[in-house]
Protein backbone atom coordinates (compact mmCIF):
# COMPACT_ATOMS: atom_id res chain seq x y z
CA UNK A 1 0.00 0.00 0.00
CA UNK A 2 1.34 3.36 -0.64
CA UNK A 3 2.76 5.09 2.32
CA UNK A 4 2.93 8.27 0.64
CA UNK A 5 1.27 11.14 2.67
CA UNK A 6 -1.43 12.78 0.40
CA UNK A 7 -0.82 15.09 -1.50
CA UNK A 8 2.41 13.79 -3.43
CA UNK A 9 5.46 15.88 -2.97
CA UNK A 10 6.74 16.05 -6.69
CA UNK A 11 10.40 15.06 -7.49
CA UNK A 12 11.67 18.34 -9.48
CA UNK A 13 11.60 22.32 -9.08
CA UNK A 14 8.42 23.84 -10.27
CA UNK A 15 10.46 26.44 -10.91
CA UNK A 16 12.15 27.57 -14.02
CA UNK A 17 16.02 29.03 -14.42
CA UNK A 18 16.17 32.15 -14.27
CA UNK A 19 17.13 34.13 -17.56
CA UNK A 20 18.88 37.18 -15.94
CA UNK A 21 22.05 38.96 -16.47
CA UNK A 22 25.09 37.15 -14.73
CA UNK A 23 27.90 39.63 -13.61
CA UNK A 24 30.34 36.93 -13.04
CA UNK A 25 30.16 34.08 -15.45
CA UNK A 26 33.20 33.05 -15.19
CA UNK A 27 32.70 31.91 -11.44
CA UNK A 28 30.27 28.63 -10.68
CA UNK A 29 27.62 29.16 -7.83
CA UNK A 30 27.89 26.21 -5.52
CA UNK A 31 24.45 25.17 -3.86
CA UNK A 32 25.07 24.60 -0.09
CA UNK A 33 23.56 21.17 1.05
CA UNK A 34 19.98 22.77 1.21
CA UNK A 35 17.62 23.28 -1.34
CA UNK A 36 17.06 26.57 -0.92
CA UNK A 37 18.72 29.32 -3.07
CA UNK A 38 21.11 31.27 -1.76
CA UNK A 39 21.79 34.61 -3.32
CA UNK A 40 24.13 36.74 -1.47
CA UNK A 41 23.79 40.04 -2.88
CA UNK A 42 21.83 41.43 -5.53
CA UNK A 43 21.08 44.96 -6.59
CA UNK A 44 17.88 46.63 -7.83
CA UNK A 45 16.55 49.93 -8.05
CA UNK A 46 14.54 50.67 -5.22
CA UNK A 47 12.54 52.53 -6.62
CA UNK A 48 11.83 50.25 -9.69
CA UNK A 49 9.83 51.34 -12.60
CA UNK A 50 9.65 49.43 -15.76
CA UNK A 51 9.87 52.74 -17.79
CA UNK A 52 9.26 56.59 -17.00
CA UNK A 53 5.46 56.21 -16.65
CA UNK A 54 3.87 55.20 -13.08
CA UNK A 55 2.98 51.24 -13.60
CA UNK A 56 -0.79 50.04 -12.16
CA UNK A 57 -3.01 47.34 -12.70
CA UNK A 58 -4.74 49.09 -16.21
CA UNK A 59 -1.16 48.53 -17.74
CA UNK A 60 -1.04 45.13 -16.69
CA UNK A 61 1.15 43.68 -20.46
CA UNK A 62 -2.06 41.89 -22.75
CA UNK A 63 -0.81 38.19 -22.39
CA UNK A 64 -1.06 38.90 -18.53
CA UNK A 65 -4.31 40.39 -18.78
CA UNK A 66 -5.04 37.11 -20.94
CA UNK A 67 -4.15 34.77 -18.83
CA UNK A 68 -5.87 36.05 -15.74
CA UNK A 69 -9.11 35.88 -17.93
CA UNK A 70 -8.89 32.97 -19.36
CA UNK A 71 -11.64 31.14 -17.61
CA UNK A 72 -13.62 34.35 -16.63
CA UNK A 73 -17.44 33.65 -17.89
CA UNK A 74 -19.40 36.06 -19.89
CA UNK A 75 -20.16 38.60 -17.46
CA UNK A 76 -16.76 38.50 -15.45
CA UNK A 77 -15.26 39.22 -19.08
CA UNK A 78 -17.86 41.99 -19.42
CA UNK A 79 -17.05 43.70 -16.87
CA UNK A 80 -13.52 43.72 -16.70
CA UNK A 81 -13.83 45.10 -20.28
CA UNK A 82 -15.39 47.95 -18.90
CA UNK A 83 -12.91 48.82 -15.78
CA UNK A 84 -10.30 51.02 -17.88
CA UNK A 85 -9.49 51.29 -22.03
CA UNK A 86 -6.26 48.97 -21.55
CA UNK A 87 -8.22 46.21 -20.38
CA UNK A 88 -10.76 47.01 -23.05
CA UNK A 89 -8.31 46.50 -25.48
CA UNK A 90 -6.60 43.82 -24.32
CA UNK A 91 -9.44 41.38 -23.58
CA UNK A 92 -10.52 42.11 -27.43
CA UNK A 93 -9.55 38.54 -28.43
CA UNK A 94 -10.84 36.77 -25.52
CA UNK A 95 -14.74 38.68 -26.26
CA UNK A 96 -14.05 37.21 -29.44
CA UNK A 97 -13.14 33.66 -28.24
CA UNK A 98 -16.92 34.34 -26.41
CA UNK A 99 -18.29 34.73 -29.63
CA UNK A 100 -17.02 31.59 -31.20
CA UNK A 101 -18.19 29.81 -27.66
CA UNK A 102 -21.57 30.79 -28.21
CA UNK A 103 -21.14 29.97 -32.17
CA UNK A 104 -20.00 26.05 -30.86
CA UNK A 105 -22.78 25.88 -28.27
CA UNK A 106 -25.45 26.51 -31.35
CA UNK A 107 -23.83 24.33 -33.71
CA UNK A 108 -23.58 21.58 -31.29
CA UNK A 109 -26.97 21.51 -30.11
CA UNK A 110 -28.54 22.80 -33.17
CA UNK A 111 -30.18 26.09 -31.57
CA UNK A 112 -30.95 29.02 -33.07
CA UNK A 113 -32.03 27.79 -36.16
CA UNK A 114 -28.89 26.17 -36.54
CA UNK A 115 -28.39 22.81 -38.13
CA UNK A 116 -26.65 20.61 -35.52
CA UNK A 117 -22.95 20.06 -36.22
CA UNK A 118 -20.15 18.61 -34.43
CA UNK A 119 -17.59 19.81 -37.09
CA UNK A 120 -18.97 23.09 -36.91
CA UNK A 121 -19.40 23.17 -33.07
CA UNK A 122 -15.38 21.94 -33.00
CA UNK A 123 -14.31 24.45 -35.46
CA UNK A 124 -16.04 27.63 -33.44
CA UNK A 125 -14.95 25.98 -30.35
CA UNK A 126 -11.51 26.03 -31.68
CA UNK A 127 -11.21 29.31 -32.50
CA UNK A 128 -12.44 30.54 -29.60
CA UNK A 129 -9.47 28.28 -27.80
CA UNK A 130 -7.07 29.35 -29.81
CA UNK A 131 -7.91 33.16 -28.42
CA UNK A 132 -7.57 31.85 -25.16
CA UNK A 133 -11.03 31.03 -23.13
CA UNK A 134 -10.75 28.12 -20.84
CA UNK A 135 -14.24 27.38 -21.78
CA UNK A 136 -14.10 27.27 -25.24
CA UNK A 137 -11.20 24.60 -24.78
CA UNK A 138 -12.92 22.30 -22.51
CA UNK A 139 -15.93 22.66 -24.94
CA UNK A 140 -13.50 21.48 -27.81
CA UNK A 141 -12.58 18.73 -25.47
CA UNK A 142 -15.15 17.77 -24.92
CA UNK A 143 -16.51 17.27 -28.90
CA UNK A 144 -13.42 15.70 -29.81
CA UNK A 145 -14.21 13.39 -26.63
CA UNK A 146 -17.47 12.63 -28.19
CA UNK A 147 -15.73 11.76 -31.58
CA UNK A 148 -13.27 9.41 -30.11
CA UNK A 149 -10.54 11.63 -30.45
CA UNK A 150 -9.66 10.99 -26.70
CA UNK A 151 -5.91 11.71 -27.11
CA UNK A 152 -6.71 15.66 -28.81
CA UNK A 153 -9.31 16.23 -25.79
CA UNK A 154 -7.20 15.54 -23.34
CA UNK A 155 -4.71 17.92 -24.88
CA UNK A 156 -7.50 20.42 -24.59
CA UNK A 157 -8.63 19.47 -21.15
CA UNK A 158 -4.72 20.02 -20.73
CA UNK A 159 -4.21 23.22 -21.43
CA UNK A 160 -7.43 24.81 -19.36
CA UNK A 161 -6.49 22.84 -16.40
CA UNK A 162 -3.36 24.72 -16.21
CA UNK A 163 -4.96 28.07 -16.95
CA UNK A 164 -6.94 26.88 -13.76
CA UNK A 165 -10.42 25.94 -15.29
CA UNK A 166 -12.03 23.67 -12.17
CA UNK A 167 -14.18 22.11 -15.61
CA UNK A 168 -11.24 21.08 -17.47
CA UNK A 169 -9.27 20.39 -14.44
CA UNK A 170 -11.93 17.81 -13.15
CA UNK A 171 -12.29 16.71 -16.92
CA UNK A 172 -8.71 15.80 -17.15
CA UNK A 173 -8.81 13.83 -13.64
CA UNK A 174 -11.43 12.03 -14.89
CA UNK A 175 -9.62 11.23 -18.29
CA UNK A 176 -6.88 10.17 -16.57
CA UNK A 177 -8.95 7.26 -14.52
CA UNK A 178 -10.38 6.03 -17.98
CA UNK A 179 -7.00 6.31 -19.49
CA UNK A 180 -5.78 2.79 -20.51
CA UNK A 181 -3.84 2.20 -18.33
CA UNK A 182 -5.53 4.53 -15.69
CA UNK A 183 -2.76 7.09 -14.09
CA UNK A 184 -4.48 7.83 -11.11
CA UNK A 185 -2.04 9.99 -8.89
CA UNK A 186 -2.38 12.41 -11.62
CA UNK A 187 -5.99 11.99 -11.49
CA UNK A 188 -6.08 12.57 -8.17
CA UNK A 189 -3.86 15.62 -8.45
CA UNK A 190 -6.17 17.41 -10.71
CA UNK A 191 -9.31 16.26 -8.74
CA UNK A 192 -8.33 18.60 -5.95
CA UNK A 193 -7.90 21.23 -7.66
CA UNK A 194 -11.01 21.23 -9.35
CA UNK A 195 -12.58 20.44 -5.94
CA UNK A 196 -10.66 22.90 -3.88
CA UNK A 197 -12.04 25.29 -6.30
CA UNK A 198 -15.81 24.50 -5.68
CA UNK A 199 -16.44 22.32 -8.94
CA UNK A 200 -19.21 20.09 -7.16
CA UNK A 201 -18.45 17.02 -10.03
CA UNK A 202 -14.66 17.15 -8.83
CA UNK A 203 -15.47 16.96 -5.35
CA UNK A 204 -17.41 13.71 -6.02
CA UNK A 205 -15.07 12.19 -8.24
CA UNK A 206 -12.51 12.82 -5.58
CA UNK A 207 -14.12 11.57 -3.09
CA UNK A 208 -14.60 8.27 -4.67
CA UNK A 209 -11.14 7.79 -4.59
CA UNK A 210 -10.86 8.78 -1.16
CA UNK A 211 -13.15 6.18 -0.45
CA UNK A 212 -11.83 3.16 -2.57
CA UNK A 213 -8.22 4.51 -2.09
CA UNK A 214 -7.71 5.07 -5.85
CA UNK A 215 -4.45 7.30 -6.69
CA UNK A 216 -4.35 8.13 -2.55
CA UNK A 217 -4.79 6.36 0.63
CA UNK A 218 -8.03 5.18 1.33
CA UNK A 219 -9.49 8.17 3.43
CA UNK A 220 -13.41 7.30 4.69
CA UNK A 221 -12.95 10.58 6.55
CA UNK A 222 -11.91 12.81 3.96
CA UNK A 223 -14.42 11.05 1.31
CA UNK A 224 -17.51 11.64 3.45
CA UNK A 225 -16.44 15.42 3.78
CA UNK A 226 -15.96 15.59 0.05
CA UNK A 227 -19.39 13.59 -0.74
CA UNK A 228 -21.33 16.60 1.59
CA UNK A 229 -19.78 19.51 0.34
CA UNK A 230 -20.21 17.74 -3.53
CA UNK A 231 -23.97 17.09 -2.00
CA UNK A 232 -24.78 20.57 -0.70
CA UNK A 233 -23.68 21.80 -3.79
CA UNK A 234 -26.38 19.92 -5.61
CA UNK A 235 -24.65 16.61 -6.98
CA UNK A 236 -26.86 14.25 -6.55
CA UNK A 237 -25.15 11.18 -6.49
CA UNK A 238 -23.40 12.36 -3.56
CA UNK A 239 -26.32 13.15 -1.86
CA UNK A 240 -27.29 9.15 -1.77
CA UNK A 241 -23.55 8.49 -0.78
CA UNK A 242 -23.73 10.69 2.04
CA UNK A 243 -26.83 9.16 3.50
CA UNK A 244 -24.90 6.00 3.17
CA UNK A 245 -21.79 7.32 4.65
CA UNK A 246 -24.76 8.51 7.84
CA UNK A 247 -26.44 5.16 7.91
CA UNK A 248 -23.24 2.75 7.63
CA UNK A 249 -20.98 4.87 9.46
CA UNK A 250 -18.40 5.38 7.28
CA UNK A 251 -16.75 8.63 7.31
CA UNK A 252 -19.01 9.95 9.55
CA UNK A 253 -20.56 8.75 12.94
CA UNK A 254 -23.67 7.04 12.49
CA UNK A 255 -26.72 9.46 12.15
CA UNK A 256 -29.79 7.86 11.46
CA UNK A 257 -31.58 11.42 11.05
CA UNK A 258 -29.22 12.65 8.86
CA UNK A 259 -29.13 9.49 6.80
CA UNK A 260 -33.02 10.01 6.24
CA UNK A 261 -32.50 13.41 5.36
CA UNK A 262 -30.02 13.01 2.80
CA UNK A 263 -32.02 9.60 1.39
CA UNK A 264 -35.01 12.21 0.95
CA UNK A 265 -33.60 15.03 -0.55
CA UNK A 266 -31.44 12.32 -2.59
CA UNK A 267 -34.52 10.96 -3.74
CA UNK A 268 -36.32 13.95 -4.30
CA UNK A 269 -34.13 14.98 -6.87
CA UNK A 270 -34.52 11.74 -8.66
CA UNK A 271 -32.08 9.41 -7.75
CA UNK A 272 -34.02 5.96 -8.32
CA UNK A 273 -32.23 3.69 -6.07
CA UNK A 274 -32.32 6.63 -3.71
CA UNK A 275 -36.16 7.05 -4.13
CA UNK A 276 -36.42 3.25 -3.52
CA UNK A 277 -34.26 3.24 -0.57
CA UNK A 278 -36.42 6.05 1.28
CA UNK A 279 -39.66 4.56 -0.12
CA UNK A 280 -39.00 1.36 1.74
CA UNK A 281 -38.08 3.23 5.15
CA UNK A 282 -41.29 5.13 4.90
CA UNK A 283 -43.21 1.83 4.26
CA UNK A 284 -41.63 0.85 7.52
CA UNK A 285 -43.29 3.82 9.78
CA UNK A 286 -46.48 3.11 8.18
CA UNK A 287 -46.83 6.01 5.90
CA UNK A 288 -48.29 3.87 3.29
CA UNK A 289 -49.04 6.48 0.44
CA UNK A 290 -46.06 8.57 0.51
CA UNK A 291 -44.19 4.66 0.64
CA UNK A 292 -45.80 4.09 -2.72
CA UNK A 293 -45.55 7.26 -4.22
CA UNK A 294 -41.40 6.90 -4.21
CA UNK A 295 -41.48 3.24 -4.79
CA UNK A 296 -43.43 3.86 -8.08
CA UNK A 297 -41.08 6.82 -9.11
CA UNK A 298 -38.35 4.16 -8.78
CA UNK A 299 -40.02 1.79 -10.61
CA UNK A 300 -40.10 4.23 -13.03
CA UNK A 301 -36.61 5.02 -12.86
CA UNK A 302 -35.63 1.27 -13.77
CA UNK A 303 -35.67 -0.11 -9.85
CA UNK A 304 -37.71 -3.70 -10.48
CA UNK A 305 -36.57 -4.70 -7.32
CA UNK A 306 -39.54 -1.61 -6.28
CA UNK A 307 -41.75 -2.94 -7.97
CA UNK A 308 -42.38 -6.05 -5.61
CA UNK A 309 -42.83 -3.62 -2.33
CA UNK A 310 -44.96 -1.35 -4.17
CA UNK A 311 -47.83 -4.12 -5.08
CA UNK A 312 -47.31 -5.44 -1.27
CA UNK A 313 -48.55 -1.68 -0.41
CA UNK A 314 -50.83 -1.00 -3.11
CA UNK A 315 -53.12 -3.95 -1.92
CA UNK A 316 -53.38 -2.79 1.17
CA UNK A 317 -54.80 0.97 0.67
CA UNK A 318 -58.40 1.47 -1.18
CA UNK A 319 -59.04 2.31 -4.93
CA UNK A 320 -59.24 5.88 -4.56
CA UNK A 321 -55.69 5.77 -2.84
CA UNK A 322 -54.15 3.92 -5.23
CA UNK A 323 -55.40 6.29 -7.85
CA UNK A 324 -54.34 9.43 -5.97
CA UNK A 325 -50.82 7.92 -5.32
CA UNK A 326 -50.58 6.99 -8.97
CA UNK A 327 -51.61 10.65 -9.76
CA UNK A 328 -49.29 11.99 -7.43
CA UNK A 329 -46.60 10.08 -9.06
CA UNK A 330 -47.62 11.54 -12.28
CA UNK A 331 -47.14 15.05 -11.22
CA UNK A 332 -44.53 14.65 -9.38
CA UNK A 333 -41.01 16.71 -11.12
CA UNK A 334 -37.46 16.33 -9.78
CA UNK A 335 -35.92 19.16 -7.41
CA UNK A 336 -33.05 21.32 -9.71
CA UNK A 337 -29.52 19.83 -9.41
CA UNK A 338 -25.97 20.10 -10.89
CA UNK A 339 -26.14 16.43 -11.39
CA UNK B 1 32.00 24.58 0.35
CA UNK B 2 32.46 28.06 0.36
CA UNK B 3 29.35 29.97 -2.23
CA UNK B 4 31.08 32.19 -4.33
CA UNK B 5 29.33 35.01 -4.69
CA UNK B 6 27.45 36.25 -7.97
CA UNK B 7 25.75 39.84 -8.57
CA UNK B 8 22.53 39.49 -10.24
CA UNK B 9 20.60 42.71 -11.38
CA UNK B 10 17.30 43.15 -11.26
CA UNK B 11 16.35 47.41 -12.78
CA UNK B 12 12.83 46.49 -13.36
CA UNK B 13 12.32 44.19 -9.74
CA UNK B 14 12.21 45.90 -6.31
CA UNK B 15 13.88 44.96 -3.19
CA UNK B 16 11.00 44.24 -1.36
CA UNK B 17 8.97 42.20 -4.25
CA UNK B 18 12.07 39.67 -5.00
CA UNK B 19 12.25 38.66 -1.53
CA UNK B 20 8.83 37.88 -1.53
CA UNK B 21 9.47 35.69 -4.77
CA UNK B 22 12.52 34.34 -3.54
CA UNK B 23 10.67 33.43 -0.19
CA UNK B 24 7.78 31.71 -2.40
CA UNK B 25 10.57 29.94 -4.38
CA UNK B 26 12.36 28.18 -1.60
CA UNK B 27 8.94 27.16 0.28
CA UNK B 28 8.38 25.82 -3.01
CA UNK B 29 11.61 23.70 -3.57
CA UNK B 30 10.53 20.62 -2.10
CA UNK B 31 7.37 20.89 -3.59
CA UNK B 32 3.62 20.74 -2.83
CA UNK B 33 1.80 19.75 0.46
CA UNK B 34 -0.53 20.68 2.67
CA UNK B 35 1.93 23.72 4.56
CA UNK B 36 2.97 25.24 1.30
CA UNK B 37 -0.54 25.02 0.35
CA UNK B 38 -1.82 27.07 3.43
CA UNK B 39 1.68 28.87 2.53
CA UNK B 40 0.24 30.23 -0.62
CA UNK B 41 -3.33 31.17 0.95
CA UNK B 42 -1.71 33.66 3.23
CA UNK B 43 1.17 35.04 0.51
CA UNK B 44 -1.50 35.72 -2.19
CA UNK B 45 -3.44 37.76 0.66
CA UNK B 46 -1.53 41.56 0.00
CA UNK B 47 -2.45 44.61 -1.25
CA UNK B 48 -3.05 45.58 -5.25
CA UNK B 49 0.39 47.31 -5.22
CA UNK B 50 2.34 44.16 -4.31
CA UNK B 51 0.38 41.71 -5.88
CA UNK B 52 0.42 43.70 -8.97
CA UNK B 53 4.33 43.67 -8.81
CA UNK B 54 4.28 39.80 -8.03
CA UNK B 55 2.28 39.09 -11.29
CA UNK B 56 4.87 40.72 -13.27
CA UNK B 57 7.98 39.42 -11.58
CA UNK B 58 6.33 35.94 -11.72
CA UNK B 59 5.45 36.84 -15.52
CA UNK B 60 9.12 38.43 -15.76
CA UNK B 61 10.85 35.42 -13.98
CA UNK B 62 8.94 32.81 -15.64
CA UNK B 63 7.99 31.16 -12.10
CA UNK B 64 5.33 29.12 -13.80
CA UNK B 65 3.63 28.20 -10.27
CA UNK B 66 4.12 31.53 -8.85
CA UNK B 67 2.51 33.34 -11.59
CA UNK B 68 -0.60 30.50 -11.48
CA UNK B 69 -1.17 31.66 -7.56
CA UNK B 70 -1.14 35.50 -8.10
CA UNK B 71 -2.70 35.39 -11.55
CA UNK B 72 -5.43 33.26 -9.54
CA UNK B 73 -5.63 35.55 -6.70
CA UNK B 74 -5.85 38.66 -9.43
CA UNK B 75 -8.69 36.66 -11.16
CA UNK B 76 -10.47 36.02 -8.24
CA UNK B 77 -10.77 39.29 -6.88
CA UNK B 78 -12.34 40.57 -10.24
CA UNK B 79 -14.69 37.99 -10.53
CA UNK B 80 -18.65 38.84 -9.55
CA UNK B 81 -17.76 42.44 -9.27
CA UNK B 82 -18.63 45.77 -11.01
CA UNK B 83 -16.03 47.52 -13.41
CA UNK B 84 -16.20 50.62 -10.37
CA UNK B 85 -15.93 48.18 -7.52
CA UNK B 86 -12.89 46.57 -9.40
CA UNK B 87 -11.20 49.89 -9.96
CA UNK B 88 -11.28 51.06 -6.32
CA UNK B 89 -9.67 47.41 -5.68
CA UNK B 90 -7.34 48.05 -8.07
CA UNK B 91 -6.51 51.59 -7.87
CA UNK B 92 -7.37 52.27 -11.74
CA UNK B 93 -7.54 56.05 -12.55
CA UNK B 94 -10.74 58.08 -13.33
CA UNK B 95 -8.75 58.89 -16.48
CA UNK B 96 -8.52 55.18 -18.01
CA UNK B 97 -11.92 54.70 -17.33
CA UNK B 98 -13.81 53.10 -20.56
CA UNK B 99 -17.73 54.58 -21.82
CA UNK B 100 -20.70 51.78 -21.64
CA UNK B 101 -22.01 52.73 -25.13
CA UNK B 102 -18.91 52.16 -27.19
CA UNK B 103 -17.98 48.68 -25.70
CA UNK B 104 -21.36 47.75 -26.83
CA UNK B 105 -21.45 49.53 -30.01
CA UNK B 106 -18.30 47.45 -31.08
CA UNK B 107 -19.27 43.83 -30.81
CA UNK B 108 -22.46 42.66 -32.08
CA UNK B 109 -25.74 43.38 -29.57
CA UNK B 110 -26.66 39.52 -29.21
CA UNK B 111 -23.28 38.04 -28.33
CA UNK B 112 -24.38 40.30 -25.01
CA UNK B 113 -27.77 38.79 -24.31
Amino acid sequence: MNERTWPHRSETFHFSTLPFPIKNPARKHENSTSNAIRIRQFRSSSSARRSDQYRDFASLPNDVLTKIAANFSLPNLQTASLVCKSWRDGLRPLREAMLFLRWGKRFKHGRGGVKPSLEKALDSFLKGAARGSTLAMVDAGLVYWEMGKKEEGVALYRRAAELGDPAGQCNLGISYLQAEPPNVKEAVKWLYQASVAGYVRGQYQLALCLHRGIGTDQNLSEAARWYLRAAGGGYVRAMYNVSLCYSLGKGFMQNHRQSRKWMKLAADHGHRKAQFEHGLTLFSEGQMMKAVVYLELAGRGGETAAGHVKNVILQQLSQPSRERALTLADNWRALPSSR
Amino acid sequence: MIADEIVLSFPNITRVTMSKVLEYCNIHGAGADDETRAFDEQFVDVDQKTLFDLVLAAHDLKIKMLYDIVGERTGDMMKGKTPEEIRIIFNIGENSCVDDHPLQKELNPWAFE
